[in-house]
């Protein structure tokens, strides 16, 4: 059975782009626009990764992360980050709100897939 | 970056003109709807594309999968793939033309006794005719007891009949010794007709199995050539595939300027909201054409249209101006 993958992003360009690599690499996907689009689709499924940007309307990424790791289903699922943001001070924001793990956009696909076969089990 | 020239232009050195202010208000709404109006199209173009690369490297990575299958073969043993195939054809052709040659032996064997019999033919006969030199010897002696026997009188008339009833039975045994001779005779010409068949025959056989090995091997020699040569196309067709999605990999990475460029542009609205609230504006559209607008307002944005080239960007223009549009004649190619 395909593990699922929540793609989280206000550009529509990038949650398709991230999904064709997830999908060619046999995972199934799931999307949302923002942060919480993305609370109101986990209500319904189960997912074995979160990959988020960061800069969304109505519910930022660290928003996101935060309401995620107070619920019991997601308190524990990776949550990668992928974002324009470099920034130190951001980083730290997002590993302090339980993110884990950056990736600094543009993305490789290949790249991608090698960091998420780290944090995947 | 005309209209960001033209903008920069005014600012400084504190020579702000009381009437150039409306203007550059008339004109803000419609820079920023131009900006959005361009990082939306960006955006749907690059969404465009990525669908178009999703299906390419689908197809291809199918192409490759059913070619691979046919090739190789499934789980199922059942699978009818070109391997099999091969072998079983193989197979089956080996065991036909097995029982050929034990045919072919079995026919030898049936030759070989036909000659045995033929010997033993030939064995009778010469005994038939030494039956025969004993019937003739008989009668000789009978012949030789009558003429003794009419020499010796009439005492010698009993010994005359046994002499003529000796002559008789040797006469009764040439005709049994020649009407066995006969259809021995005819056996023999018989069995050698069948013998001479069977041989004729077995050594075409021979000919024509030599012969249809060789085909058969031939045959299936090419179509094993065949499968290779599709096999290797296979492994260029996978290797191909390979670099393709390694290209498409990498312009993945490259068509993510969009998701930076929009996020360049969305600050640069942002900053002209803030330029227009600055300067005394609404921050809305649909201030142009207002009869607050003055005149220099409604030049300016005569001025900025004239630049316009497309359909599009005119579009924009008059949807922040809340005119309605004039819809267009015809579609993007019209021929005169």
């Amino acid at each position: 059975m395909a593990r699922t993958v929540l793609i989280v992003d206000d550009s529509a360009s990038i949650r398709q782009m991230v999904a064709f690599t997830l999908q060619q690499a046999g995972f199934a996907v799931l999307v949302g626009c923002n942060g919480e689009d993305a609370l109101q689709k986990l209500e319904n499924q189960r997912v074995e990764l979160i990959i988020t940007d960061l800069n969304m309307p109505v519910m930022d990424g660290i928003a996101f992360i935060s309401q995620l790791r107070r619920r019991p289903a997601t308190r524990y699922t990776p949550v990668l980050m992928l974002t324009t943001e470099s920034q130190m001070e951001k980083k730290q924001q997002g590993k302090a709100v339980g993110a884990t793990g950056w990736i600094v956009k543009p993305f490789h696909p290949g790249k991608l897939l090698d960091v998420i076969a780290k944090v995947l089990p | 970056m005309r209209l960001f020239a033209w903008l920069v232009s005014l600012l400084p050195f504190g020579r702000w003109k009381p009437r150039d202010i409306p203007g550059c208000l008339a004109v803000l709404p419609v820079v920023r709807a131009q900006l959005r109006e361009v990082a939306q199209q960006v955006e749907q173009a690059v969404v465009s594309v990525c669908g178009n690369f999703t299906g390419i490297a689908d197809r291809s990575r199918k192409a490759v999968d059913k070619t691979a299958e046919l090739l190789g073969g499934g789980q199922e043993e059942q699978d009818a793939t070109v391997e099999r195939s091969i072998e079983t054809s193989r197979a089956t052709i080996a065991a036909l033309l097995d029982r050929l040659e034990r045919a072919g032996k079995v026919s030898a064997m049936v030759v070989s006794r036909m000659e045995q019999v033929e010997h033993a033919v030939a064995g009778i006969e010469s005994l038939l005719l030494e039956l025969q030199k004993i019937a003739f010897s008989n009668k000789l002696v009978a012949l030789n007891a009558k003429i003794e026997a009419v020499h010796v009188g009439q005492l010698g008339s009993g010994f005359e009949v046994v002499a003529d009833e000796i002559s008789r039975q040797g006469d009764r045994s040439n005709e049994l010794a020649e009407a066995i001779g006969q259809r021995v005779r005819e056996m023999r010409d018989r069995v050698n007709g069948a013998a001479h068949d069977l041989r004729t025959v077995a050594a075409e056989d021979r000919e024509k199995l030599v012969e249809s090995r060789n085909e058969a091997e031939g045959a299936l020699d090419m179509l094993r050539s065949v499968h290779q040569r599709a096999r290797d196309s296979l492994a260029i067709m996978a290797s191909e595939n390979t670099q393709l999605a390694g290209q498409i990999s990498e312009a993945v990475v490259g068509l993510q300027f969009q998701d930076r460029t929009a996020q360049c542009i969305a600050h640069v609205v942002e900053a002209l909201e803030k330029v227009e609230r600055n300067l005394g504006g609404r921050s809305h559209s649909s201030l142009a054409m207002s009869p607050q607008v003055p005149e220099s307002g409604r030049s300016l944005l005569d001025d900025v249209s004239q630049a316009y080239t497309m359909e599009s960007e005119r579009t924009v223009l008059t949807r922040s101006l809340s005119v309605p549009q004039d819809v267009p004649a015809g579609g993007d190619i019209e021929l005169f």
